[in-house]
């Protein structure tokens, strides 16, 4: 029995990472006018947002097809498969999700869906969890389980340079008629529920980042830390030392986000987050 | 992805089709931040109802743009309903205008579409007011037109004419103050953008999302609306020779009108307008002809019915915790209005009272009330009316416009009362307020000789620099107020500010401040031609 694991581009795992547990990443789309490029593949995070601010129109997003999809499916079951299980980012956000369904009718084995809830490595760490745990010999149903639990302990807080990118994909579920557009205010955001909820808006970046620390370390027992950045690494090596030093137990997962992600945060955003440790409700197996 | 120079009728009819589901989808959530003109929570389901109407007149299939554009837009005619649903039907019909015999529709068509459509649903209305459905399509045709001179296709010409949609209903609190009191999003600027972003899915050729536009400000407090003598809403059709639309309409502002709408041609015309009493509005009409669709509503009634149901919150909860500040100036309205603030507008001459505090704390209809004196001499009038209402209002001591800023910026609806007011008043605290002005008299003030004409700095009320020019004691006060490690200079400019300023003072502070980041913005106070927060 060999269960294999399928996310998307917007997990934010590094072709090694995904490479070394595994993992086939489908990628979406980010287009520029009529131009089309695969997330990841024809276009990179640091040429996105180098080409970035250049353009003058924005750039939108596209979710896979579910012919990419089927293709990717297709690919596993040749290599053996027996069975399938896809963790997307949160389909409030995205058809994503939809589009893995539809690519999944008629195919040999079965396919389970997750529902991550998540963008970037709040869906990442989950489905590199997923993948131990495949590899570890667990049935689809129960890498789907662990999946789903770590989605549950995740918790993802985000802050942003500036509102426009958000404002103009129109992703920001609540708390949008306080962030006002006068001024450069920083927001800070939480992925809710799948939604993108702002929950806190801050006068500058650097007391914004001291900000989500904050969240994250009143978060505990914590298993897993991460954070993520779209064009601003130092911030990175900042969030990262802190979370080191506020749980120094638990591995820290970083990343950058990528072009899709990159259309709707713009540069200069920055994540971090914390999966809580598992607890009474989580699933009996775990990998270790 | 669907690319392609020339859309088809049928492509059109597929994004009307698109559009009507989508502002299905969202009309309750349109519905339920409609305070402008009326609160009575029935834009989303008169705007749908009107495009329905138009779209019954379409055929199953529609080979030519032009003519299924014309079918539509006299069935918007004769079946809209409402003042946002008649407004509708105008830019339908502008739309319709701008491609008449045209068989299918070029980027350059699309724009002149959206352009007339816009143009027609202003003429539409005898008194335009902004940070409505018209301000809304204004924006988004522009900004196709925009798009458009760029070079770009229909497909990324109606895209930017969707996100600038957007991003102008979210504008519109800022241009209604009805809207930014009961802290909404307009209704029907909403409903323009959803149709349009129907309209574009529907023209890529994607499906509707499965998730429905979240609304700012869903759950919106009546208390707080202000809805004084609305009487009946009177609709109908008037069939005749030579309708002059012009005299009616200036007959029906006669009778005590409002809201007025008379569109249509000479031989079909409806009208639109709220009267306390309709018969009046009947008589003037059939003297042009014969009416048919008479539609009279109470509106009184259907506010209130409205306002009963809302009163049980399905999904969303007002949030607990308000925000009421003193702007002295339109600038700081604004900029304190986006932040969530009920403002409170004040000049030397009239502080705001405790009084005013009372009730404009409860105009925001909140839990629990914070309150932004943003001057010292305002200070007492707000912790008097902290007395009066125990237990519901806390003064934070704000004693300049900046420090208010700075607070309001931290405020937020949602959470513990304790931790919101103890992080804005943090951020208060890590705010200092240099204010420039110049002296009205030879004194001298905290050990500085100055003569009258002087200008002068002023750090957290103490002065701190006299120079011969304004900007040279602006620089002069933030060289003392900025301490290591200041993020950020907001600059607030007066309303005696030289128009050329703002360009000009955020080059002179990154000069003398290299790496601080400096923001000037419109505060239109008195006396202080800049007033700069510094964190």
């Amino acid at each position: 029995m060999t269960v294999r694991i399928v996310t998307d581009s917007t997990s934010d795992l590094t072709a090694e990472r995904a490479r070394e547990l595994g993992v086939t990443v489908v990628p979406l789309s980010v287009l520029f006018g009529e131009e089309a490029l695969l997330d990841g593949v024809d276009i990179t995070a640091e040429q996105f947002f180098r080409r970035l601010p250049r353009e003058t129109a924005m750039p939108t997003t596209a979710q896979p097809s579910a012919g990419a999809f089927k293709m990717a499916y297709e690919a596993l079951i040749t290599e053996g498969a027996t069975a399938i299980v896809s963790c997307h980012l949160s389909a409030a956000l995205s058809g994503t999700l939809e589009s893995a369904r539809q690519g999944a009718e008629g195919l040999s084995v079965p396919v389970l869906f997750v529902d991550s809830k998540q963008v970037s490595l709040g869906l990442g760490v989950g489905v590199m969890e997923a993948a131990r745990a495949a590899q570890a010999g667990a049935t689809a149903e129960q890498v789907a389980a662990v999946a789903t639990d770590v989605f549950r302990r995740t918790h993802s807080y985000i802050t942003l340079d500036t509102l426009e990118y958000l404002r103009r994909g129109g992703r920001m579920s609540r708390g949008r008629e306080v962030l006002g557009t006068l001024l450069n205010v920083k927001p800070v955001l939480e992925i809710k529920d799948g939604l993108v909820e702002a929950i806190g808006k801050i006068r500058t970046k650097q007391k914004a980042i001291e900000d989500l620390l904050n969240r994250c370390s009143a978060l505990r027992p914590v298993q897993y830390t991460f954070a993520v950045h779209a064009t601003t690494p130092d911030e990175l090596a900042y969030i990262d030392d802190r979370m080191r030093g506020l749980a120094p137990e638990a591995p820290f997962y970083s990343g950058r986000i990528g072009p899709v992600i990159g259309v709707h945060g713009g540069p200069g955003t920055v994540g971090a987050g914390v999966v809580t440790a598992p607890d009474e409700h989580s699933p009996a197996f775990l990998p270790t | 992805m669907v690319q392609y120079a020339r859309v088809t009728g049928d492509q059109v009819l597929d994004a009307f089709r698109l559009a009507e589901g989508w502002l299905a989808a969202n009309r309750e959530g349109i519905n339920a931040i409609n305070v402008y003109p009326v609160p009575d929570g029935d834009t989303g389901t008169n705007m749908l109802l009107t495009w329905r109407a138009a779209l019954q007149a379409a055929p199953d299939d529609a080979p030519h743009a032009g003519d299924l554009l014309a079918a539509c837009s006299r069935a918007a005619l004769l079946g809209a309903r409402g003042n946002s649903g008649v407004i509708l039907s105008q830019m339908i019909r502008g739309l319709a205008e701008a491609s008449a015999g045209q068989p299918d529709l070029d980027a350059a068509g699309i724009v002149a579409g959206l352009l007339g459509a816009s143009q027609t649903a202003y003429d539409a209305v005898s008194a335009p007011v902004e940070g409505t459905m018209l301000t809304v399509l204004r924006d988004a045709a522009q900004a196709a037109e925009a798009s458009l001179r760029e070079g770009h296709g229909i497909r990324s010409v109606f895209e930017a004419a969707v996100i600038e949609a957007f991003a102008s209903v979210e504008r519109t609190p800022a241009l209604l103050p009805r809207l930014r009191e009961a802290g909404v999003v307009d209704s029907g600027g909403l409903g323009v953008a959803i149709i349009l972003e129907g309209m574009a899915r529907g023209l890529a050729g994607e499906p509707l999302p499965e998730v429905i536009r979240a609304i700012s400000g869903a759950a919106v407090d009546l208390g707080g609306v202000e809805h004084e003598g609305h009487g009946y809403c009177t609709e109908f059709i008037i069939f005749g020779a030579s309708i002059d639309r012009r005299a009616l309409q200036d007959e029906l502002a006669t009778l005590g009108g409002d809201s007025i709408l008379v569109v249509g041609d000479p031989a079909t015309v409806h009208v639109h307008v709220h009267m306390e009493d309709p018969g009046p509005a009947l008589s003037a009409g059939v003297r042009h002809g014969a009416l048919s669709a008479v539609k009279i509503e109470n509106m009184q009634a259907q506010h209130e019915e409205w306002a009963r149901g809302r009163d049980e919150p399905q999904d969303a909860h007002l949030p607990p915790l308000g925000l009421v500040a003193v702007a002295p100036g339109e600038g700081f309205a604004r900029l304190l209005g986006e932040m969530g603030a009920v403002c409170i507008g004040q000049d030397a001459d009239a502080k705001a009272s405790a009084g005013e505090f009372v009730r404009a704390a409860r105009r925001a209809g909140r839990e629990h009330v914070f309150l932004l004196p943003n001057d010292k001499d305002t200070l007492m009038a707000a912790e008097q009316a902290a007395r009066e209402a125990p237990g519901f209002i806390t003064v934070l001591p704000s004693i300049s416009a900046a420090a208010g800023m700075a607070a309001a910026i931290a405020y937020w609806p949602d959470g513990d009362r304790a931790e919101v007011a103890a992080r804005m008043t943090e951020a208060m605290a890590a705010v200092r307020t240099v204010e420039v002005s110049r002296s009205v008299r030879d004194a001298t003030v905290d050990g500085i000789r100055v003569s009258q004409g002087d200008a002068i700095a002023l750090l957290d009320g103490r002065l701190v620099a006299r120079a011969q020019e304004l900007e040279g004691a602006l620089l002069a006060g933030l060289g003392q107020a900025a301490r290591p490690g200041a993020e950020i200079v907001t600059v607030y400019l007066g309303a005696e500010a030289p128009e050329d300023a703002a360009v000009r003072i955020a080059e002179q502070i990154r000069a003398a401040h290299p790496g601080v980041e400096v923001e000037v913005v419109q505060g239109g106070q008195p006396h202080y031609p800049y007033v700069l927060g510094v964190e």
